[in-house]
């Protein structure tokens, strides 16, 4: 946690900073509701849809098609399920049942660059995006009185893509998109699973405020 | 409004959105609404290596191990034993008493402290109570070792015609541990639906 707290204040300095630099550009910040939709192996451990997301970006709009910036969100995937759990080892096998509650905390933390196909004057700008950086995943299993729990860091990349809709009149546009998330596996699973890789893809709806001009 | 305004709250809202969502989330951590059942855990564990169909015949002690305690009490042992009696021979096994020698052998155990068990640790060195050879038998078998809490059932299943009278050891076949049932309440129900779940996710045990 300690870690996860050190990269999201690293992020929001590097985020003022970088305000400072490009305050001669176009600067849009966001807030998002996201909604993930678990993948496998993601959906192996949880299959339930989170309802529970959200995101934080900054962009720095480079030209009237580009923009650079960062992102940080949020998605809890949760489930109380009672699947045995099958366990193997040397000479023996075996099944665990009771009620286990699942938990995966994935903190999305990306910098990334969208690529606009309209421009600014038009109603509906659509663009792709590449984010790329790094998940930290919290994951945890209780099974009757025990936990287990498993905190790794996934190299990440998330394909994007969405529309933003400048509202007439205000500084700020209404964002709609879509992220596939991946971060690859970087050990075993908890509940059995094999791969730890985090998958899922999230639908963000939000607001993008124009900072400064 | 100029714009430098307009900004000054657009930034102020979206700050003021996103540690709402924070708060939001943060609250959204919930109980899950876990019931005593819920906390139920039933672990089985078995002999690759075994060949069960080979198997025809058990025996069963008349009462339940409480070891280490000196005064147990013994609320719920007819009814362990009664519900272990029903399973093991719904998976084909007959019954049968000394002097005839079984093929296998379980042992029912109620902890009395919080006990590890597995890595091939001699979990039961005593022989002097119990079963067809009215022994506890060390237990082998396992690399893996599981914690029990106190109150758990244990039973041991063990191949009698491979025991080892002179080392006092004897190869374990089946292990099934229920997370501390007899400290928790609602037992009259849970007691055959934990021990017949046991059985359930151990269909390997069956000989017919």
């Amino acid at each position: 946690m300690k870690r996860v707290g050190l990269a999201i204040l690293l992020l929001l300095v590097v985020s003022v900073g970088a305000y400072g630099q490009y305050s001669g550009h176009n600067q849009q910040i966001g807030v998002s509701y996201s909604v993930g939709f678990p993948m496998s192996p993601t959906k192996d451990f949880v299959k339930a849809v989170s309802w529970r997301g959200f995101g934080f970006e900054v962009r720095y709009h480079q030209n009237e098609n580009l923009s650079f910036g960062g992102y940080i969100g949020w998605n809890i995937f949760s489930e109380k399920v009672s699947d045995p759990i099958n366990q193997e080892g040397e000479g023996y096998a075996g099944t665990v049942s009771g009620t286990q509650v699942r938990e995966a905390n994935y903190v999305p933390i990306f910098v990334n660059a969208h690529y606009y196909f309209a421009d600014q004057r038009e109603a509906i700008r659509p663009y792709v995006g590449l984010n790329i950086g790094t998940i930290a995943d919290m994951s945890r299993l209780l099974v009757g009185v025990y936990e287990v729990s498993n905190h790794p860091w996934h190299f990440a990349l998330a394909p994007e893509v969405g529309f933003v809709v400048p509202l007439e009149g205000s500084n700020a546009s209404l964002v709609l998109n879509g992220k596939y998330n991946y971060g690859f596996d970087s050990g075993t699973g908890l509940a059995g699973n094999e791969s730890n890789a985090a998958s899922y893809v999230s639908v963000n709806v939000g607001f993008l405020w124009t900072a400064f001009r | 409004m100029d714009s430098k305004s307009r900004s000054f709250y657009g930034v102020f809202a979206a700050i003021m959105i996103f540690l709402g969502a924070g708060m939001v989330l943060a609250s959204c951590y919930t109980d899950y609404d876990l019931a005593p059942k819920d906390f139920d855990l039933i672990a089985t564990f078995y002999d690759k290596s075994a060949n069960f169909k080979q198997y025809s015949t058990y025996a069963i002690p008349d009462t339940v191990w409480h070891p280490g305690d000196p005064s147990p009490k013994r609320t719920y042992d007819a009814q362990i034993l009664s519900a272990l009696r029903t399973n093991i021979e719904n998976m084909g096994y007959r019954r049968v008493t000394a002097p005839v020698k079984p093929d296998v052998d379980f042992i029912p155990a109620v902890l009395s402290s919080t006990t590890y068990v597995g890595g091939y640790y001699p979990y039961y060195p005593y022989w002097g109570y119990g079963g067809y050879y009215g022994g506890y038998y060390p237990w082998y078998g396992y690399s893996t070792v599981y914690s029990y809490s106190t109150g758990s059932l244990l039973v041991s299943m063990y191949d009698v015609a491979r025991a080892d009278s002179v080392q006092k050891k004897i190869p374990g076949l089946w292990q099934c541990g229920i997370n501390g049932l007899t400290e928790s309440g609602g037992l009259q129900t849970r007691i055959p639906e934990v021990i017949g779940q046991a059985f359930a996710q151990s269909p390997y045990l069956r000989i017919k």
